[in-house]
């Protein structure tokens, strides 16, 4: 028998218009199956630059909404957050004509407004709920008095709701209600939405937990905030009666009880400038560092600074120098903040992070720059230290066994002062044991 | 611009998924269709019974690339169809 019909094909003739027509058909079957998965790699690749970009949830939600909504022409797209007791809604998309009924009849969404049961049954069930009842949709994303006006215009006769998970818990719901049934659906659909959900929820994911990130680091500056400035009130009473015990105002002291007194004062001093220095970075990274900007001579400043630690380098038997170069070196800035902050921090960071030789300070004018160069032969910059060194609590690798005090803030300060002011900073080190030179350019007044 | 309008013009779009710049070249061949905007996929019927027009559309693809393309006009346009009463669809896309 197949015999019999195989001579039977055989014999037929087959046409080359027929020949060309099977071909072509055969390539139009390949080129749909790939163009099926390029419409959904594009869809998720949209969803996915979302994800990329959004840090906000709101802002998140209504990008996704928007791109769901366009691309499958459904009625209303809707997304939910769920926090394991309540829902709030976060971005709901329309298509033209349903939008255009809330316009007509004036519906408004009530965040008052509860869960719909279609999303109650996704969130208790754990898994995707379908109905082809309007009423099972009225709720928090789609209003009742939308709800009586869609039923009786049957724009919505289906809906889907799939809950987003992130770790087995559901954190969100998203709602689709479509022109057709489940039935109609064609396979493009269908694949694309199995896939977004997933996307989704990583989305949703990624933005709730940055927010929760943001709102714990702002506690925390909060608090950093409080404790430190409580901690500098204490200090600052200590360094008082140090100061009082060790000029006799509670009468005349033993020399040894002076000595300590002067040694405590110098150590509470110390203890103040590291908490300015943490209390300075919050302000910062709060914006409420506030800078007194008035024209000042640079090159007394620097002087001063650098005649002010020689104390401290001499300790260590440092040759701490200052060369100038002719001009003028007027700045327009706050003076005290880069006396402390920038002048004072780098000086001093050079001594201290250099165990013998010198450090050498140069100052010159460059156009219509002032550079200010820290030179030292100290224990200097390994490559990995280096992307970290004006970073906030950026730590060499090593740098805690040389200087023990260091919080970490003082050249990430350093940094948000000069520009503030309009300059750079910048540093240079061959490597471990190599010295370091540290330049700061600020525009002359 | 009407649905029968967004109707062939979603068609075209997809068909253009699937073959290309090939898909303006076929619908080029359809009398009653006239080119609006290709990039937004804008098309205007006009000349006779639009749904003829997006009929002949259909068949024109069909005529090359066999039944999968004819799926293809379906598909694309499901949810343009659900709001539109049977008489008023294209015969074309009820089969």
């Amino acid at each position: 028998m197949a015999d019999s019909e195989s001579t039977t094909q055989a014999q037929t003739p087959v046409s080359y218009e027929e020949q060309l027509k099977a071909a072509n058909e055969i390539v139009y079957k390949h080129g749909l199956e790939l163009a099926l998965k390029n419409k959904t790699l594009s869809l998720l690749g949209k969803l996915y630059e979302i994800a990329t970009k959004s840090l906000d949830q709101m802002e998140m939600a209504k990008q996704v909404t928007e791109v769901i909504q366009q691309e499958f022409d459904f009625e209303v797209v809707g997304i939910l957050r769920y926090d394991g007791v309540a829902f709030t809604p976060l971005a709901t998309a329309t298509s033209k004509r349903v939008l255009e009924l809330e316009v007509a009849e004036g519906i408004t969404h009530k965040h008052s407004e509860t869960a719909s049961a279609l999303v109650m049954q996704a969130v208790k069930a754990k898994a995707a709920a379908y109905s082809e009842k309007v009423e099972d949709v009225c709720g928090v994303l789609i209003p009742k008095e939308l709800c009586g006006v869609l039923q009786q215009d049957n724009f919505i006769r289906s809906s889907f709701a799939y809950p987003l998970f992130s770790n087995d818990q559901v954190q969100g719901v998203i709602l689709l209600s479509l022109n057709r049934v489940s039935d109609d659906l064609v396979q493009y659909e269908k694949e694309a939405m199995a896939s977004f959900v997933n996307v989704i929820a990583i989305t949703l994911d990624k933005v709730v937990l940055y927010e929760e990130l943001k709102f714990v680091n702002a506690q925390q500056e909060n608090l950093l905030h409080f404790i430190s400035h409580e901690v500098k009130g204490y200090l600052g009473k200590s360094a008082a009666a140090f100061a009082a015990i060790g000029e006799g105002d509670y009468g005349a002291v033993p020399d040894a009880l002076k000595g300590m007194a002067a040694t405590m004062l110098a150590d509470v001093r110390k203890g103040v400038d590291t908490v300015m220095d943490i209390l300075d970075s919050a302000n910062l990274k709060k914006g409420t560092f506030a800078y007194n900007k008035v024209k000042f001579d640079f090159k007394k400043a620097a002087t001063e600074t650098v005649n002010d630690l020689q104390g401290a380098a001499a300790e260590k038997k440092l040759a701490l120098t200052i060369e100038f170069a002719e001009g003028d070196y007027a700045v327009e800035g706050d003076e005290d903040k880069i006396r402390r902050h920038v002048l004072r921090n780098f000086v001093d960071n050079s001594i201290k992070y250099t165990p013998a030789g010198s450090v050498k300070v140069m100052v010159s004018r460059d156009g219509a720059a002032i550079k200010f160069v820290v030179e030292d032969t100290g224990v200097g910059i390994t490559k990995e230290d280096m992307p970290r060194m004006f970073t906030e609590g950026g730590h060499g690798k090593d740098s805690l066994k040389v200087n023990v005090h260091s919080t970490g803030y003082g050249l990430f300060i350093a940094k948000q002062v000069v520009t503030a002011h309009g300059g750079t900073v910048g540093v240079e080190s061959e490597g471990q044991g190599k010295g370091s030179r540290f330049t700061v350019t600020l525009p002359a007044a | 611009m009407s649905t029968l309008d967004q109707i062939a013009g979603k068609i075209i779009k997809e068909q253009e998924l699937v073959i290309g710049p090939l898909a303006w070249t076929e619908a080029g061949k359809v009398s009653g269709l006239s080119v609006v905007d290709k990039k937004k996929w804008q098309v205007e019927l006009k000349n006779g019974d639009p749904k003829e027009v997006v009929n002949r559309l259909v068949a024109q693809y069909e005529r090359l690339f066999g039944r999968a393309s004819h799926e293809v006009c379906k598909d694309a346009v499901a949810g343009l169809l659900a709001d539109l009463a049977p008489s008023e669809i294209p015969s074309s896309l009820l089969v």
